[in-house]
């Protein structure tokens, strides 16, 4: 009895859960492909491909959809890179804890603040105004949260997996890249996934760094939202949405498989 | 003597804390030595020294008749076991047991034949593709012991491997690897706080305090030495008097062989 309740009850929260979580994106989808949707009816009146057809004219749309994936994935590949190689060298430093703290400096200052000091030097080396510029604007912020993620990796087995692995002839090299890096898939995927996200919804960096010649997809969406636009927007986020929810499950799949959680040693 | 392990005024200090006290050692290829020690004693700092795990202050360590304490770990010859076995999770057992031959780019026959013989020497058949994480404590040991054994080292580093698993289990293990590194002539230190276990697998002894090391080149030199403590030595002369290597005499490394 007191079991049947409780499943009952984990059943209406499941479902309560469920539609607070879909709820946003079912309302984006319907002002997607709405023609008209007007106060107070619950439903668009009709459907339609306009706000698609707008946000995709001249191929802006692609353009800036392919400007973010490939400033996010250099984000992430770069961050993360970096990461990796501090967030080792910390957890073998002698004073690590503070250290490690240091890491977490750009945490206590705004990102804005961060765009306009690093808008003032890129300014002084020609890198402002461009993607390179907006790249490592955006790098130096995902490197701090990449530090911070690659911190929970560096356990005392798996550094002592890399002296193992050295007695039985490993360099150092062949260690990151037999022992290290295989093992550690889970983290390092996840934390690519998160210094994904982070550059592929920025708009703040990219709109001061870039100075408005670097048009990133969550800039275009903006824009149809600052016009009032909201088929467009919608449109737009739909597809702000997308590459990171196929990237956060390919990141859970290998979370899931990551052999360093299923060793019970 | 055949040069087996030779280390030579070892010193290691931690924070002005002297650790290791000029700690010299002699194995002969093929023998093992028994350390024991309390806690904190400098066991664990003296095998990581001679591995290069850690950078030590001064000494020398030479593995047959060759210098190796200026070299990188993986130049050394010598593998380190410790209390973990530290399978690689994302190996299966042949994965890790063919891990340094691999490495060594043996051909790929030559690295199946072994991984096979390894399964068969060390009671592992069936094994070859299942998960580290499937695996009991003593078949982690085992599969470590192996992956150690596959690169054939010059030197065998063993940290209390045994002290994590049940009094059945390790006493198969004592017996197993002591009978395998004598049939690989693989010269071994085993440090361990365990004094039966020291006397079981042992040919020689050491007795570690306070970073300093007394060496006995047999039993009965051990047995005798007043630094082995008095409680050490009641405890080994009533395992003498009443414990299965009684019977077997002073060569009681018969006694771990018939325990596996």
């Amino acid at each position: 009895m007191i079991r049947a309740t409780a499943s009952r009850r984990a059943a209406v929260i499941a479902w309560g859960l469920a539609v607070l979580i879909v709820l946003p994106y079912a309302v984006l989808a319907f002002g997607a492909f709405a023609q008209q949707w007007r106060y107070p009816a619950l439903l668009p009146a009709g459907w339609s491909m306009r706000a698609w057809t707008a946000l995709a004219g001249g191929g802006a749309l692609l353009d800036a959809a392919g400007r973010s994936a490939v400033i996010a994935l250099a984000v992430s590949l770069l961050s993360v890179t970096a990461a990796l190689i501090t967030s080792q060298a910390l957890a073998i430093a002698r004073h690590r804890e503070r250290m490690q703290a240091l890491a977490l400096l750009p945490f206590f200052v705004s990102p804005v603040v961060i765009g306009m000091s690093l808008q003032q030097l890129l300014l002084r080396s020609g890198l402002d105004h461009g993607a390179l510029g907006v790249l490592l604007a955006q790098s130096f912020i995902a490197y701090a949260y990449a530090v911070l993620l690659m911190n929970a990796l560096w356990s005392p087995t798996l550094l002592a997996m890399g002296d193992a692995a050295a007695g039985l002839g490993a360099s150092k090299l062949a260690i990151w890249r037999e022992v290290w890096l295989p093992a550690g898939a889970g983290v390092i995927a996840m934390a690519l996934f998160q210094t994904f996200s982070l550059s592929w919804f920025d708009y703040a960096l990219a709109r001061v760094i870039g100075g408005g010649r670097v048009v990133t997809l969550p800039i275009r969406v903006f824009e149809a939202l600052s016009a009032g636009d909201l088929r467009v927007a919608s449109a737009g986020s739909l597809l702000l949405v997308l590459p990171p929810a196929v990237a956060f499950l390919l990141a859970r799949r290998l979370v899931a498989a990551s052999p360093l959680l299923k060793v019970s040693q | 003597m055949i040069a087996g392990l030779d280390v030579d005024g070892m010193s290691k200090r931690f924070d002005g804390r002297p650790v290791l006290d000029a700690v010299s050692l002699s194995v002969p290829r093929g023998e093992l030595m028994a350390v024991l020690g309390p806690s904190g004693c400098g066991k664990s700092t003296l095998l990581r020294g001679i591995a290069g795990l850690i950078a030590i202050d001064s000494g020398t360590v030479t593995v047959a008749g060759r210098r190796v304490d200026h070299l990188p770990v993986r130049e050394r010859g010598i593998v380190y076991l410790g209390q973990e076995p530290l399978l690689f999770p994302h190996l299966d057992v042949g994965g890790n047991l063919a891990f340094g031959l691999r490495l060594s780019r043996r051909p790929a026959q030559e690295i199946e034949d072994r991984v096979r013989q390894l399964v068969e020497e060390l009671g592992l058949p069936g094994m070859e593709r299942r998960n580290p994480a499937d695996l009991s404590g003593g078949e982690r040991q085992r599969v470590a012991f192996g992956r150690a054994l596959a690169i054939e080292p010059a030197v065998l580093l063993l940290d209390e491997p045994f002290s994590s698993l049940d009094a059945m289990t390790r006493s198969r293990m004592q017996g197993l690897f002591r009978r395998v590194a004598r049939r690989h002539a693989i010269t071994t230190v085993l440090v361990t706080h365990d004094l039966k276990e020291a006397l079981v697998m042992g040919d020689r002894f050491g007795l570690m305090q306070n970073g300093r090391l007394l060496s006995h080149p047999d039993r009965a030199a051990f047995a005798a030495a007043p630094g082995s403590g008095v409680a050490a030595e009641r405890a080994f002369w009533d395992l003498l008097d009443t414990g299965p290597s009684a019977q077997s005499g002073p060569a009681a490394r018969g006694h771990g062989d018939r325990d596996a």
